[in-house]
């Protein structure tokens, strides 16, 4: 007999259940291919960024030319390069009417950056609409908007840079590769490799960075790149950077993004997967009997049993084939609402991911999951999910082994999702370890209620129902259970990463910040500033310090017995070495307290005692610091104590002054100190004015300007935002939708006896209500438990994985609590309504 | 004279074709009298019995159950009275799965909201003889006994009309005559009125009055 | 933007220095006011001048002199005054000033950085506090004239003041690779020791 065309035959005549089968199918994976595009995109659009800032795929550079054996091992060691490049950049003062500018003079050759651009002016995009022909010559230069300002100069003017002069031949609006890094304290200009020959300033004794760009064809594995080369040029002096580093400013949100990305795909493959098998569970139901009378014609079990394998594979196939013809189908749709907020669009394209991930789910899953519903018992294959009073835990434990394909096949892909071994483990440990814990308690706890009786007839109905229905009741309790539970760590972890990329307020975003303001001049600063309506941020002192011991001990980073890298060597040399504090009433807006007490107010001491301390929550985690430790500080040849009193979070993204460790009031006030500021958003004119005036009236205080780094940063944030949000929403329809089913195919399953209640008489209100009697507590119990748990997850989850405070917002729990328990209940009225309207005797008197 | 059916009609629409059920039923049934109701497969019996239980409507014609017409009830009156005054035994049984044989019984009585359910339940199962498996589950039965149960069950609430859907149907020669045995010696001694479908003719025998079912129609066969 | 603030605001102290065997005269007290290069940025700080040049005049004769290091790395002229009066309760004797350098590389108005240096000067002056200047050196691409300017400032504040001026701090040691940290601005160990011994001679002369 040929399986699959009878197979494909008998789908044929179940028209109903296959169209629902895989509109279901089809629905969770248009969820999962979605998730999986925007991930794919989202970082696509990252790395494209990182690249961007970069300029090109790996970078060596130094402040010294290369010398021959670097040269050497690069040229026969490096893949070959598509492109190559260099950069010379250095800073000089560039004369202006009066005074002199400083500015950061940066030779490149055509065609670098490589990615990304500088958006000229006059002649548009640089290097993708500017020719060669009109390219830097030169004696020409590109400068940045605030220069020609600050110079009064415009395009066309000569510029005197070293000894030569220059004309000035575009204006930079845009430039892709900036930086909070170098560059950001003076105006840059753009000008040849033989323009920067031309102004005679690199010379002995000069302060050069030499850049060398390279671009390599797609898919090499650039951070390995950059690993092995470190690894052969070991010299401190070279600096080797790969995109993911240049673009590592915002890398860690990044990062948990991505983490966060993997976890709702992970859920919503868990979600569909649970959905699925609902679904066949109740095809297998409805077939039970063609299979018998299949059987009694003398088909074998085992040809039931690869028949039903068939009609799996073609139903999981199709919806596979169906759930991606549908996402991508909907590209434009998703693309055409989704630029409403989000600057890149989805790939129109099939990535390898979403193709595994679709036909992983829906066509190797499915067939995985139909196996613990196929194969309970070996004379009677489709017996698992008949409620039988008479097995015994035995046989339901060998049901349950055939799960185990399942669960490993999950577990691989929750690795190739989640790209992490800890997570995928973390996430299925935690579905077993519910049902394990949940499974015997309910059991007991079912067995306990189950010949209670009540003078209540629907009420003792609804006990009944679920206490001797304990199979079909606990796994449905589990599964609503695990769906609250995600449902509710979504969001939850959304809120966390939402609340750790809150943005400043419009305007708040400061636009430069100061440093060097001496503490005569911050009133006076104050004070001519608010002369031009500007108000001064976070003005904040800073005072330098050292930390000499913490409770008694010498004060040492712990090393871990490895070479270091040179960058850890750097970060400890000067973590060795030094601390900005500062000192403050309270926590200023863009901080919360974490732990411990406000300080107690002003220092009453007369310098003995140990004064009280504030310290940042991931300083504390770094330097494993704790309420009541004492920490000594030398400042400035002075020793000064202070004791853990709080440990604070502080608003990275606000982007004003930060400290790591607050004093008290009354501490150190005496100390030499200078103060930090910063400077809202102001409008361009003013933007570009205001540094000129300020250099004439406090020409020690040091301006950078961070309003485009600012913009950039942002912007990005703005788009994780969405990111997120888009994917919660995704997870939580993905959620719903299963619950829907769940809840759907469980009334339905009853509907014959709900058919045999009405026709011994019992009334509607009765039968609803012990219908929804049944549900509420499945529902309410389900989805209380689950919140609790998908809380207690996200914390753990938060601690573990995003390093960051864990923050509740009741609404959320609350909100799910009743949508989940109305989901139930109004579900099950609908299904039950649906029964008791179709007609009595047709289901009485079929089969 | 407890049943009085007249000018029965039931079509259904298949295919967009009127399909004539039953073209005009009538027939009386008096008190503790039996009547049996043959015809081949897909003549109506079993819609007849759906009509007859409430559980269908018919499109013309009257029922009148103890001078009550059943056509003119809503569907609560409808439910009440047929739990009251009707039991029902069918060719599969019934049995709710997750209630005991005595809870599946008595569930009858807690419908109607009638106290005592439990002691009546075990006793409408004595007088079936199932006493012993009262606290069994029906995956526990064999198919004799769950009808049984269901006979329990349809007896318990001491309705004045009983219909019988080929009860034994499903049951080996030797069970299915002691369920009939069983059913008659209880119609006997509660002095119900029976309606028993079946197409089998020594069954049919045994009931008061003969019936057969034929194209729609029904013609009485004497006996 | 921590990446940010410790990029832009590494700013470093050493001053424990241990305590020094004292002689039976006691010590002539040093105190160097400085920045990066005085702080020591990117070596140990046994291996920062002040401190070699405690150890130097310390081995002949132990206990002749006490070396205070007031050096903050990113420190400009202009919060000198008020760091030399929180080193006044140690009572120094001599005043190492060498600040200047931010001032320079920020290309910030020289006329301020000169006047600042100059009210720390009067201060010290004020508490007869001997003075030595060192002066510095822009490094070449900052253009002729602006380099010019800034090697002026020095000279001038000298002649005014009548002090000791050391012409360039880091001579030998500025440009030269190998006398450097990789950032190609500050000395390493080779490059301390260098900067040593330019300052002993005119230290000997105020001692």
């Amino acid at each position: 007999m040929n399986l699959p065309k009878f197979a494909l035959k008998e789908l044929m005549n179940h028209r109903r259940f296959v169209f629902f089968f895989l509109f279901n199918s089809s629905l969770a994976m248009l969820g999962l291919v979605t998730l999986e595009n925007f991930k794919f995109s989202f970082n696509q659009v990252l790395d494209q960024r990182s690249k961007q800032i970069l300029g090109a795929d790996f970078s060596v550079s130094a402040r010294r030319q290369l010398k021959g054996d670097e040269i050497n091992y690069l040229e026969s060691n490096l893949p070959k390069a598509t492109k190559v490049a260099n950069t010379t950049a250095l800073f000089s003062m560039v004369a202006g009417t009066g005074y002199s500018r400083l500015v950061y003079l940066r030779a490149i050759e055509y065609g670098f950056p490589f990615f990304g651009h500088l958006k000229l002016r006059e002649k548009g995009l640089y290097p993708k609409n500017v020719p060669f022909d009109s390219f830097l010559k030169p004696n020409s230069v590109w400068v940045y908007p605030e220069l020609l300002i600050q110079l009064n100069s415009k395009v066309g003017d000569t510029l005197k840079i070293g000894n030569k002069n220059f004309i000035i031949d575009d204006v930079i609006d845009e430039d892709t590769q900036q930086t909070f890094q170098m560059g950001s304290i003076a105006s840059r200009i753009y000008l040849s490799q033989e323009g920067i020959k031309r102004t005679e300033l690199i010379q002995k004794g000069s302060t050069v960075w030499y850049g060398n760009y390279y671009q390599f064809t797609d898919g090499l594995d650039l951070e390995k790149l950059q690993e092995t080369t470190r690894e052969n040029l070991p010299d401190a002096g070279l600096w080797i950077t790969s995109p993911k580093k240049a673009g590592q400013q915002v890398g860690r949100v990044l990062n948990y993004l991505n983490d966060f990305l993997g976890l709702v795909s992970l859920v919503a493959l868990f979600l569909a997967s649970v959905g699925l098998f609902y679904l066949f569970r109740s095809y297998l139901k409805i077939k039970r009997k063609d299979f018998a009378i299949l059987n009694s014609l003398g088909m074998v079990w085992n040809d039931i049993f690869k028949l039903s394998l068939w009609h799996l594979a073609i139903l999981g196939f199709s919806g596979s084939v169906l759930g991606l013809l549908i996402s991508y189908a909907l590209i434009p749709l998703t693309n055409y609402l989704v630029s409403f907020y989000l600057p890149f669009q989805l790939p129109f394209q099939i990535n390898a991911s979403s193709l595994i991930i679709a036909f992983g789910v829906g066509t190797v899953g499915n067939i995985l999951l139909g196996l613990p519903l196929l194969f309970s018992q070996h004379e009677n294959p489709i017996d698992l999910f008949q409620e039988e009073f008479t097995k015994t835990s035995k046989e339901q434990m060998k049901g349950w082994m055939w799960f185990l394909p399942w669960v490993i096949f999950y577990f691989l892909l929750a690795i190739y999702i989640s790209n992490s071994i800890i997570i995928a483990s973390l996430f299925l440990g935690l579905f077993l370890g519910i049902g394990i814990l949940i499974y015997p308690l309910g059991l007991y706890l079912l067995g306990k209620i189950s010949n209670l009786t009540s003078p209540k007839l629907y009420l003792s109905l609804a006990v009944k129902n679920m206490a001797r229905f304990r199979f079909s009741t606990l796994s449905i309790f589990i599964s609503l259970t695990l769906g609250a539970m995600l449902l509710t760590l979504i969001p939850q972890l959304h809120n966390n990463l939402e609340d750790e990329l809150q943005t400043p307020s419009d305007g708040k975003a400061p636009s430069f910040f100061l440093f060097d303001i001496q503490e005569e001049q911050v009133s006076k600063l104050k004070a001519y500033l608010s002369s031009k309506d500007v108000e001064l941020l976070g003005v904040s002192p800073m005072v330098q310090a050292r930390i000499q011991d913490i409770n008694g001990k010498e004060f040492k980073i712990s090393t871990t017995g490895r070479p270091l890298t040179r960058e850890e060597e750097r970060e400890q040399r000067s973590r060795n070495r030094s601390i900005n504090l500062t000192y403050r009433k309270g926590l200023s807006d863009t901080e919360e307290l974490v732990e411990g007490t406000p300080f107690s107010g002003r220092y009453g001491g007369n310098g003995d005692e140990v004064a009280e301390i504030s310290v940042e929550r991931r300083y504390a985690k770094r330097l494993n610091l704790g309420l009541g430790d004492v920490l000594t500080f030398d400042v400035l040849g002075l020793l000064v104590k202070g004791k853990v009193v709080n440990i604070r979070r502080v608003r990275w993204t606000s982007f004003l002054p930060n400290f790591f460790i607050v004093f008290q009031p009354g501490v150190l006030e005496e100390a030499p100190k200078t103060f930090l500021a910063a400077i809202p958003q102001l409008n361009l004119d003013q933007r570009t004015l205001l540094p000129m005036d300020m250099f004439k009236d406090f020409p020690n205080v040091s301006m950078v300007d961070l309003t485009r780094v600012i913009k950039r940063v942002l912007l990005l944030i703005k788009q994780m935002g969405w990111a997120l949000r888009i994917m919660a929403i995704l997870s939580l329809l993905v959620g719903l939708l299963v619950i829907y089913s769940l809840v759907g195919h469980q009334v339905l399953d009853r509907r014959k006896d709900i058919v045999l209640l009405k026709m011994l008489g019992i009334s509607f209100s009765d039968l609803n209500k012990t219908i929804l009697l049944e549900f509420f507590i499945l529902g309410f119990g389900a989805s209380l438990m689950g919140i609790s748990l998908g809380l207690g997850v996200s914390y753990i989850v938060s601690m573990l994985f995003f390093d960051s405070l864990w923050s509740f917002r009741p609404l959320l729990p609350l909100g799910l609590l009743v949508t989940v328990t109305g989901l139930s209940l109004l579900v099950s009225y609908l299904a039950t309504f649906r029964v008791l309207r179709s007609r009595v005797g047709e289901w009485l008197y079929q089969n | 004279m407890i049943l009085s059916v007249e000018n029965l009609q039931k079509n259904f629409l298949q295919g967009g074709n009127k399909l004539e059920i039953l073209k005009g039923v009538s027939f009386n049934l008096s008190s503790g009298k039996s009547a049996a109701i043959v015809g081949k497969s897909g003549s109506g019996k079993s819609t007849l019995l759906s009509l007859l239980a409430g559980i269908d409507r018919p499109n013309t014609g009257s029922i009148n159950l103890e001078g009550i017409n059943l056509i003119e009830l809503d569907e609560k009156e409808l439910t009440v009275k047929r739990a009251q005054e009707i039991g029902i035994i069918f060719q599969q049984f019934h049995l709710l799965p997750h209630l005991k044989a005595w809870e599946n019984v008595s569930l009858a009585l807690d419908i109607l909201g009638i106290g005592n359910s439990k002691v009546e339940a075990h006793k409408a199962l004595e007088k079936v003889g199932l006493s012993e498996r009262a606290e069994h589950f029906p995956s526990e039965l064999s198919g004799g006994e769950k009808q049984r149960v269901a006979i329990a069950r349809a007896i318990v609430v001491k309705p004045r009309l009983l219909l019988a859907d080929e009860p034994s149907g499903s049951l080996d020669e030797e069970t299915g005559d002691e369920v009939m045995d069983l059913i008659f010696s209880l119609v006997n001694s509660d002095k119900m009125a029976m309606i028993l479908v079946t197409h089998n003719k020594d069954l049919a025998s045994r009931c008061h009055d003969q019936y057969v079912l034929e194209h729609g129609l029904l013609a009485q066969r004497n006996n | 933007m921590k990446r940010l603030l410790s990029y832009l605001f590494i700013l470093i102290i050493f001053t424990s220095i241990e305590s020094t065997v004292f002689g039976n005269k006691a010590p002539t007290k040093i105190l160097f006011l400085g920045d990066s290069l005085t702080a020591g940025y990117g070596v140990s700080k046994k291996m920062a001048f002040p401190a070699l040049i405690e150890k130097q005049f310390n081995k002949k004769s132990p206990g002749r002199v006490r070396v205070f290091n007031g050096g903050i790395s990113g420190s400009t002229t202009a919060g000198g005054v008020a760091r030399l009066k929180w080193y006044l309760k140690r009572k120094p004797d001599i005043l190492v000033l060498a600040l200047g350098a931010n001032d320079g590389l920020r290309g910030v108005n020289l006329n301020a950085s000169k006047k600042n240096l100059s009210l720390v000067i009067l201060k010290a002056k004020e508490l007869k506090i001997k003075i030595l200047l060192a002066g510095m050196l822009l490094p070449l691409n900052y253009g002729k004239n602006y380099r010019g300017r800034f090697k002026k400032m020095f000279i001038e504040l000298a002649r005014e003041h009548q002090l000791k001026l050391v012409p360039f701090l880091l001579k030998g040691v500025g440009g030269e690779p190998k006398f450097n940290i990789e950032d190609g601005i500050h000395p390493n160990e080779e490059g301390h020791k260098i900067i040593t011994k330019t300052l002993t001679p005119y230290l000997e002369d105020l001692l």
